[in-house]
C-alpha cells in the first residue's frame, strides 16, 4: 500500500517546487536531463555550447538537444587547472575538468562560439583531447553586411550543421527550423514577461530567483523551457508580499563565466534588488522575434544575428556609442544604479567597462565594479562592497 | 594640410632630421670599427646593421612625430594588411612596436599605470595599458606620437585588439576599419577567404573616402612586392641562424624585426635586410657565433621579454647557449610563400589568414618541432606571457608534447612582455639555472 502524500504546507511558495526542479539542472548541469533525452531519443544528439550566444533552433531543428555548457561553477577543478597558466579566466579550467572527469560523456558534440581568445584556443585543446567528439569553432562575424559577414554567418551553420548531420543529426529540414524559431520566440517573450515582472515587482521575482529559472533553460529544448517559465510566472503571481527598501540595480558584467549563485544571493542580501541583468544574455541575444514567415528561415536566423545582436562585449558594435544599450537598460529598469561584474582575465568585459563607466558617470548613474571568478568562495567583500554602495545609493537620493 | 605645416615636416623630417640621423649613424659605425671598441667575454660583437636600424627605426618615429599635416595617419594592428594602406599613402604606426620601444625604453610601467588609473585593469594585455597610457598621458619616448585619422584593427593576431581598438576609437572619435579574420585549424575554406576578401574591399573604399584619393593598382602591385621581397630575405636572416655557430641569436632577431612589421613594402626596408643577411653570410664564412662558445641551442616561444631582452641574452650566453630561432621572429617569414603581388588583393586575404596566432595551437607545435629539426637545438624555452594569452595558451601541453614525442625539454618561463611587474629577476634566474643544468649548459 502506497503511503499518502504529506500535504504541502498550506504557507509553502508556490513556486517551491519549479525552483527546486530548476535548481537540480542547474546543479549537474543538465547532464542527467541530457542523459534521460538521450535513452528517449536514440540516436539523437546532444551538442554542448559555450557562452554567450549560439543558435539553438539550429541544433532543435537538427534534432538535438542543445546544452550550455557554462562552466564547472565551483566544483572542485583537479586536472583542468594543470592546462592553463594562472592568468587565464576560470571558465575554460572548469569546463575541461568537466571533459577530463568523463562528466560530459553524454555530450555528442561541442560548440565553442567566438567570443575571446580563450574560448577560441580551448576549441582547439578540445579537438586534441577528445578527438572522439565533435568539436566545432562558430566562427561569428564580426562584420554585420549580409553580402560580407551574412554570407560568411550562414557558410558556418551550414557548415556546422552538415558536419552533425554527418554525426547522426536529422537533416536540415526549413519546416522544422521554423517549428524551431516560432518555439524560440515564445521562449524569448517568455523571458521578456519575466524581465517585466522583475522591473515591475522586484519583491515577487528576486534575481537568484530569475537566474535559477532562466539558466534552467540553457539544459532544455525551448518548448520544455516555455513550460517552466509559464509555471514559474504562474507561481509567483500567486504570492503575497510588498515591495522592500532596496536600490534598484542592474547588474552587468557581459557574462560568460557564470559568477556563483552566492554572489547574487549576497547582492540581494546587500539591500538591491537586481531588475535587470545579462547573466544569461546568451538566451535573449537576439532582440526581438526571428522572423518565422521567412521564405528562408536559415536566413532569418542569420538576418536576426546580423541585425538584432545584443551590444554586449564580445560583439563589434561599430559607430555606436558605448554605453546607450547600457543606460537604456537602466532607464528601462528605472535603476538607481548599476553593479559592474567582471570575470578576473575576462579582456572583452574588462576592456568594456572602463568605457561603460565613463557613460555612467557622464549620465551621473553611480555604480560600484567588482571582479569575480565562477570558484570565488568568500562573499563578505563583496556584500561589504555592495552594502556600501546601496546605502550610498539611498543618501544620494535622499539628499536635498 | 597647410604650407607651413609641410615646410615643417620636410625640414624636420627630410632635412635638418635625415642629416642629423644619418651624422648619428655614421659615428656609430666608425665607432664599431674602432679596436677594442667590444669587449663582451661571452657575446660576439652587434651587426654592423644594427646603426643602420636605429637610423629607420628613428626616421620612422620622426616622420610621424611631424606626420599629422603632412599627410593621414593609419594605426595599425601588427597583423593588419599594412600594404594597402602604405600603397593609399597612409603613415602607418604600429601601437604594439611602439608598446615593445616602450618595453625596451623602460617607461611601459608608467604608461601602464596611467592606464590603470583610468580603469583599464592589471590583467589586461600590458601592450594595450601601454598604448591607452600614452595616448591618455600623451607621453612616449619618441618624442610625439601622431594622432590617428584612422584605425585598421585586423584580429588575426588576437581577439583583444577589437576591444582595445575600440577604445582607442572612441577616445580619438576617429574611424575604426576592422577585418575580422576566421580562425583556421584546417587550411582556409574558400567562404573564409572570400570574407576576408570582402572587408578587404569595403576597407580599401573607406582609406579612399579618408585619404581623398584611389588606390592605384601598379602602386599596390609595387608595394606587396616589395612587402614579399622584404619578408624573403627576413625568412633567410632567420634560417641563418641554422648554422653552427649561429651568426645571429632570436634576440638579436627581436630586435632587427622592426622594419619588417612597420616598414614592409618599403624599399629601404628591403635594402636594409639585403644588408644584414650579406654581413650574416659574412659571418658564417669566418665562423663567428653570436654568442662567443655557443656549446647548446635553444628555440623561444612567443613574444620577448622586451625590458629584459639583453639581461636573458647575456645570462643564456654566459652558459654558452645561444637562442638560435623563434616562433614569434618565424611569424613574419614564414608566409612569403603566399605573398603574390601579381593578385594583392586576393593574396593579402590569403596572407593575413594565415598567421600563427590565427592558427590552431597544434600548427604551432608542429612550428616548433620543424624548428627543433632544422635548427638543431636542445631545448626550448616557452615564455608563459600573462600579456599574450592566445599565444600562452596551451604551451603546458605544447611542453609534454615536445619533451614525450621529441624528448626536448622545453622550460615555462612566467613573465610578460611589457610589464616589468611580472618579471622576477631573480625566480627567472633560477628557474633558467635549473633548466639549463638539465641541457648540459
Amino acid at each position: 500500500m502506497k503511503a499518502p502524500l504529506a500535504p504541502a504546507p498550506r504557507d509553502a511558495d508556490p513556486a517551491r517546487d519549479v525552483l527546486r526542479r530548476a535548481h537540480a539542472l542547474l546543479e549537474d548541469h543538465g547532464l542527467a536531463n541530457a542523459a534521460a533525452w538521450k535513452r528517449d531519443h536514440p540516436g539523437r544528439l546532444a551538442v554542448g555550447y559555450m557562452p554567450v550566444y549560439a543558435p539553438r533552433p539550429l541544433f532543435e531543428a537538427l534534432g538535438c538537444l542543445p546544452v550550455a555548457v557554462f562552466g564547472g561553477g565551483d566544483r572542485d577543478v583537479i586536472r583542468g587547472d594543470s592546462y592553463f597558466q594562472s592568468y587565464i579566466c576560470h571558465i575554460p579550467r572548469s569546463t575541461l575538468e568537466l571533459g577530463v572527469s568523463g562528466a560530459l560523456q553524454g555530450i555528442d558534440a561541442m560548440v565553442f562560439p567566438a567570443i575571446c581568445d580563450v574560448i577560441r584556443n580551448l576549441s582547439g585543446m578540445w579537438q586534441m583531447l577528445f578527438p572522439d567528439v565533435y568539436a566545432a569553432y562558430l566562427d561569428v562575424p564580426q562584420n554585420f553586411r549580409p553580402e560580407v559577414g551574412g554570407a560568411f554567418y550562414r557558410a558556418e551553420l551550414e557548415r556546422i550543421a552538415s558536419d552533425l548531420v554527418a554525426r547522426g543529426a536529422l537533416a536540415l529540414d526549413p519546416e522544422r527550423l521554423r517549428a524551431a524559431i516560432v518555439t524560440e520566440n515564445a521562449r524569448r517573450r517568455a523571458l521578456l514577461a519575466l524581465g517585466d515582472v522583475r522591473r515591475e515587482e522586484p519583491w515577487r521575482c528576486p534575481a537568484s530567483e530569475a537566474y535559477a529559472i532562466t539558466r534552467a533553460g540553457g539544459a532544455l529544448l525551448a518548448a520544455d523551457h516555455l513550460a517552466l517559465l509559464g509555471e514559474y510566472l504562474a507561481a509567483i503571481a500567486l504570492r503575497r508580499g510588498s515591495p522592500k527598501d532596496n536600490v534598484r540595480v542592474v547588474l552587468t558584467g557581459a557574462f560568460c563565466e557564470q559568477p556563483p549563485f552566492g554572489l547574487i544571493k549576497s547582492l540581494e542580501l546587500a539591500g538591491c534588488d537586481i531588475v535587470d541583468d545579462d547573466l544569461q544574455l546568451g538566451l535573449t541575444y537576439i532582440e526581438g522575434d526571428i522572423d518565422a514567415e521567412a521564405a528562408d528561415p536559415l536566413g532569418a536566423l542569420v538576418t536576426a544575428f546580423l541585425e538584432r545582436g545584443a551590444a554586449t562585449a564580445s560583439r563589434y558594435i561599430g559607430d555606436a556609442h558605448k554605453g546607450d544599450a547600457l543606460l537604456a537598460r537602466v532607464r528601462r529598469a528605472r535603476a538607481d544604479g548599476v553593479v559592474f561584474a567582471a570575470a578576473s582575465f575576462c579582456d572583452p568585459a574588462l576592456l568594456d567597462e572602463p568605457m561603460l563607466e565613463a557613460a555612467m558617470d557622464e549620465a551621473g548613474v553611480p555604480y560600484t565594479s567588482f571582479k569575480y571568478a565562477e570558484n570565488t568562495g568568500q562573499f563578505h567583500v563583496i556584500r561589504e562592497q555592495a552594502g556600501a554602495f546601496s546605502d550610498a545609493v539611498r543618501l544620494w537620493e535622499s539628499a536635498p | 594640410m597647410t604650407l607651413t605645416d609641410e615646410l615643417r615636416y620636410q625640414a624636420n623630417v627630410n632635412v635638418l632630421g635625415a642629416v642629423f640621423l644619418r651624422f648619428e649613424r655614421l659615428q656609430l659605425e666608425w665607432k664599431m670599427h674602432e679596436k677594442g671598441f667590444w669587449k663582451h667575454e661571452h657575446l660576439a660583437p652587434p651587426h654592423f646593421a644594427a646603426p643602420r636600424l636605429k637610423e629607420l627605426i628613428s626616421k620612422h618615429y620622426l616622420k610621424g612625430r611631424y606626420a599629422n599635416g603632412h599627410g593621414k595617419v593609419a594605426w595599425l594592428t601588427s597583423g593588419a594588411p599594412a600594404e594597402l594602406f602604405t600603397a593609399l599613402g597612409f603613415f602607418p604606426l604600429f601601437p604594439e612596436n611602439h608598446g615593445a620601444v616602450c618595453g625596451i625604453r623602460r617607461v611601459a610601467e608608467k604608461l601602464s599605470g596611467y592606464a590603470e588609473d583610468a580603469g583599464y585593469s592589471r590583467d589586461l594585455c600590458s601592450y594595450a595599458r601601454t598604448d591607452f597610457g600614452a595616448m591618455l598621458s600623451g607621453e612616449t619616448p619618441v618624442g610625439k606620437l601622431p594622432r590617428p585619422d584612422v584605425l585598421v584593427c585586423c584580429t588575426n593576431i588576437c581577439q583583444t585588439v577589437l576591444h582595445w581598438y575600440q577604445v582607442v576609437a572612441h577616445h580619438y572619435k576617429v574611424p575604426l576599419i576592422l577585418i575580422d579574420t576566421p580562425f583556421l585549424y584546417e587550411q582556409a575554406e574558400p567562404h573564409m577567404v572570400a570574407f576576408v576578401e570582402k572587408q578587404l574591399e569595403a576597407a580599401v573604399e573607406q582609406a579612399e573616402r579618408i585619404v581623398g584619393k584611389s588606390l592605384s593598382e601598379p602602386r599596390l602591385r609595387e608595394v606587396t612586392a616589395r612587402s614579399k621581397e622584404a619578408v624573403e630575405l627576413w625568412a633567410q636572416v632567420l634560417a641563418r641562424g641554422k648554422h653552427h655557430p649561429a651568426p645571429i641569436t632570436a634576440f638579436d632577431e627581436f630586435i632587427h624585426m622592426a622594419p619588417v612589421v612597420e616598414m614592409r613594402g618599403e624599399a629601404f626596408t628591403v635594402e636594409y635586410y639585403a644588408t644584414l643577411l650579406a654581413e650574416l653570410d659574412d659571418r658564417v664564412a669566418k665562423g663567428i657565433g653570436a654568442v662567443k662558445q655557443e656549446k647548446r641551442r635553444l628555440i623561444w616561444d612567443n613574444l620577448p621579454v622586451w625590458g629584459r631582452v639583453r639581461w636573458l641574452s647575456e645570462l643564456l650566453a654566459a652558459r654558452g647557449v645561444s637562442l638560435v630561432a623563434s616562433t614569434y621572429t618565424n611569424a613574419w617569414g614564414e608566409l612569403a610563400a603566399l605573398v603574390d603581388p601579381e593578385h594583392p588583393m586576393k593574396s593579402a586575404a590569403n596572407v593575413y589568414l594565415h598567421p600563427i596566432l590565427n592558427r590552431g595551437t597544434g600548427y604551432k607545435l608542429d612550428v616548433m618541432r620543424t624548428m627543433v629539426r632544422d635548427y638543431d637545438v636542445q631545448g626550448a624555452i616557452l615564455h608563459s606571457d600573462r600579456s599574450c594569452k592566445p599565444y600562452s595558451i596551451g604551451q603546458i601541453d605544447q611542453r609534454e608534447k615536445l619533451a614525450t614525442e621529441l624528448g626536448v625539454p622545453a622550460l615555462l618561463l612566467e613573465a610578460d612582455h611589457n610589464d616589468p611587474r611580472a618579471f622576477s629577476e631573480e625566480q627567472v634566474s633560477t628557474r633558467l639555472s635549473a633548466f639549463l643544468e638539465v641541457i648540459g649548459a
